[in-house]
C-alpha cells in the first residue's frame, strides 16, 4: 500500500528547477532513502513534503488524500512529522520541555490557559518516555544549547516522534555526526517499529545501504533511478554521476 | 548526591532557580503583599496616588510582557489598549453615567475585539513590520481619538468617573493587580504559555509540531490587550481624567521600556521596571524637567549592563550567593 505519491511535483526559484517533475511512490512502512549529488533537490523535496515550500505544480497524495499546498502544522496533524537539516531546536528551553511541547501538540489541550503543564501527568510521562527511547532522559532538566550536535540530532527525532507520526521525514539524520553517533543513530532507525514509514535525505552512504530497503536517487531536480540498493548499484546513470563519466 | 538533587530539580532551563531563592520568594511576596495592603494607612494621600499609580503601570507592563516576553510579539502600539480602556470608562461614564466598574468591564471586551482586528493584519507580518504595524494602528487610534471631538472632546480631554474615595480607588487597583499578577503566572505555566514560550523560541518548528502558530499569536494578542485595557480602565478611574496622550505612541515606548528594563520574560521584571520608571519620573520631575534623560540615561545602562534587566541581574546575583 502507498503511504505518499507524488505526480510530477516540481518547484522551480527563477529560472532554476529545483524539483523537476519528480513522481515518488512510498509504500507503508518502508524505508527509503533519497540519495543525489549537493544541489540534486534533495532538501527542496523534502521541505515540500513536509509543508514548509509550496510546490510550484504537481501533487502530493498522503493516503490519497491530497495535501499539496497545505501548511506544516495541517501535515503534521494528519501525520507527517520531520526533522530539520540543521538543528532547529527550542535552544534555550530544556531537553523535556523541548519534546513536551510535541506531545502535549498531539495528545493535550494547547489551549488550557491555567493548569500548570508539569503538572499534566500523562505529557509529562510520555516525554520521559520518548526522552528514555532516545537515551537522553538523563539530561531532561539541560537546555538544549548545552548537548553536543549527536544529541541535539536526537532531540530533532525525539520532537518529531512525540507527534506520533505515520511517516517520518529525516533531512540528513547523521550530518556532522562523528562515525560512533552514527552508528548509533543507525541502530535507533533500524529499531523503528515498521508501523512507522521512514523516508530520508543521506549522504552517508553506509547509512544508506544499512538501512534503506529502496533507494531514490536526485540529479539536477529530476528522479534518475528508484530501486532496491542492488539496483541501484547496478544502475549505470548512477554509477555515472556517482563515480564521474570515467568510462 | 548532588547529581541527583540536580536531576530532581524541576526542568527549568532559563531561569533554572537557586534552592535559597526559590523557598524565600513565597514569604517575600507575602511581606509585599502585606506592605501594599498597609500602604493607604501608612502613607499619605499622595504616597497612597503613586503607589496606585506604579500598580496600574505595572498591570500595563505584565500584559505588555505576554507579548515581548513570552510570545515574542515586539508591539510598539501598546498604548492602543492602555487608551481604549482609559477612554470607554471616561466615555460611557460621562455619556451615559455608567459606573465605572462597569465601564471596566466594556473596556476589556471592547480591547479585546479591537486586538483581535488589529492582531489579525499584524501578526501577518514578523520583525521590524510587525513592530512598525502595531505604532501605525495605535496612532490612527490616537488621531480618531482627536478628531471625534463630540465624543472624546477632543485634545482637552474629558473627566473620568471616579470611585467615592481614593481609598477604594486604591484596593481596587490593588485587587486588579494581583489577579492579573497570578492570572498571568498560571497562564505562563499551562500549556497555553507554553505553546507561547515555544513560539517566542522557534516558529517554525512550533509549526511543523503542529501548531497552528498564527492563532495563538492572535490569541496572545488579544489576552494582552484586554489586560492592558485594564491598566488603561485603572488609570482613568485614579488619574479622574483622560487625554489622548494615553494612545500616544510614547506610552507605547514607555511601556517597552518598563517591560526590558525589569528584565523580558519575567513577569516579576515588568513589575520592577515599572515601578523604577514611575518612581523615577516622579522623583526626578521634583527637581528637573528633563526626567526623560534621566530615566533614559537609566534605560541605556540597564540594557549595557544588565542584559537580563535589573530583576534578572538581581536574580542571578542570589543564586550565585545561594551556591555553595
Amino acid at each position: 500500500m502507498s503511504i505518499l505519491r507524488t505526480v510530477d511535483l516540481t518547484r522551480s526559484f527563477g529560472s532554476l528547477l529545483a524539483t523537476d517533475s519528480v513522481s515518488l511512490d512510498i509504500q507503508a512502512g518502508e524505508r527509503h532513502a533519497i540519495i543525489g549529488p549537493n544541489g540534486a533537490g534533495k532538501s527542496s523535496l523534502l521541505h515540500q513534503l513536509g509543508g514548509q515550500l509550496r510546490p510550484s505544480s504537481g501533487r502530493i497524495y498522503f493516503k490519497d488524500s491530497d495535501i499539496t499546498g497545505l501548511g506544516p502544522e495541517r501535515i503534521c496533524r494528519l501525520g507527517i512529522s520531520r526533522t530539520f537539516q540543521t538543528s532547529n531546536l527550542f535552544s534555550r528551553l530544556s531537553v523535556l520541555e523541548n519534546v513536551r511541547l510535541a506531545v502535549l501538540s498531539r495528545r493535550g489541550n494547547p489551549l488550557a490557559p491555567f493548569v500548570p503543564l508539569a503538572r499534566l501527568g500523562a505529557i509529562e510521562a510520555r516525554s520521559l518516555e520518548i526522552l528514555e527511547m532516545v537515551g537522553l532522559a538523563g539530561r531532561k532538566a539541560d537546555p538544549v544549547r548545552n548537548l553536543s550536535y549527536g544529541e541535539q540530532r536526537q532531540i530533532e527525532i525525539a520532537i518529531a516522534l512525540a507527534t506520533e507520526p505515520e511517516l517520518l521525514l529525516l533531512d540528513e539524520p547523521t550530518a556532522g555526526m562523528s562515525p560512533a553517533e552514527t552508528a548509533r543513530m543507525i541502530e535507533f532507525v533500524a529499531r523503528l517499529p515498521r508501523t512507522l514509514t521512514v523516508l530520508m535525505i543521506e549522504h552517508d552512504m553506509q547509512v544508506v545501504f544499512s538501512l534503506a530497503d529502496r533507494i531514490t536517487v536526485l540529479h539536477y531536480g529530476r528522479l534518475l533511478a528508484t530501486g532496491t540498493p542492488g539496483e541501484i548499484t547496478a544502475n549505470k546513470d548512477v554509477q555515472d554521476i556517482y563515480l564521474g563519466s570515467a568510462h | 548526591m548532588d547529581e541527583k538533587a540536580a536531576a530532581e530539580r524541576p526542568a527549568r532551563a532559563i531561569f533554572a532557580s537557586g534552592d535559597r531563592f526559590a523557598r524565600a520568594a513565597p514569604y517575600a511576596g507575602l511581606v509585599l503583599c502585606a506592605a501594599l495592603a498597609l500602604v493607604p494607612l501608612v502613607l499619605g494621600d499622595y504616597g497612597r496616588s503613586l503607589v496606585a499609580e506604579v500598580l496600574l503601570y505595572c498591570i500595563f507592563a505584565m500584559s505588555l510582557d505576554l507579548l515581548m516576553g513570552y510570545t515574542g510579539l515586539m508591539s510598539f502600539g501598546h498604548a492602543a489598549f492602555f487608551g481604549i480602556g482609559a477612554y470607554t470608562v471616561a466615555v460611557l461614564g460621562v455619556q451615559f453615567g455608567l459606573h465605572p466598574l462597569l465601564g471596566m468591564l466594556a473596556a476589556v471586551v471592547l480591547a479585546s475585539l479591537c486586538a483581535a482586528v488589529i492582531g489579525f493584519f499584524c501578526i501577518r507580518a514578523s520583525g521590524v513590520y510587525f513592530i512598525m504595524l502595531t505604532l501605525a494602528f495605535a496612532q490612527l487610534l490616537y488621531s480618531v481619538v482627536i478628531r471625534w471631538r463630540s465624543v472624546t472632546n477632543g485634545t482637552d480631554g474629558i473627566t473620568s468617573p471616579q470611585l467615592a474615595s481614593g481609598e477604594a480607588t486604591y484596593y481596587v487597583v490593588l485587587a486588579f493587580f494581583l489577579i492579573v499578577y497570578f492570572g498571568l503566572r498560571r497562564l505562563v505555566a499551562a500549556p497555553l504559555g507554553n505553546v507561547f514560550i515555544g513560539i517566542r523560541e522557534n516558529e517554525m518548528r512550533m509549526r511543523a509540531a503542529g501548531y497552528a502558530t498564527a492563532r495563538f499569536k492572535l490569541l496572545s494578542f488579544v489576552i494582552g490587550g484586554g489586560l492592558g485595557a485594564i491598566a488603561g480602565a485603572l488609570f482613568a478611574l485614579h488619574n479622574g481624567f483622560v487625554s489622548p496622550g494615553v494612545l500616544f505612541w510614547m506610552l507605547s515606548g514607555e511601556g517597552m521600556v518598563m517591560v526590558i528594563l525589569g528584565g523580558l520574560g519575567t513577569l516579576l521584571g515588568p513589575i520592577v521596571g515599572a515601578s523604577v520608571f514611575i518612581i523615577l519620573k516622579h522623583l526626578v520631575s521634583i527637581y528637573s524637567s528633563h526626567w526623560e534623560f534621566i530615566v533614559g540615561a537609566t534605560f541605556i545602562a540597564c540594557v549595557l549592563f544588565f542584559k537580563q534587566g535589573i530583576y534578572g541581574w538581581c536574580r542571578e546575583l542570589l543564586e550565585q550567593k545561594s551556591r555553595p
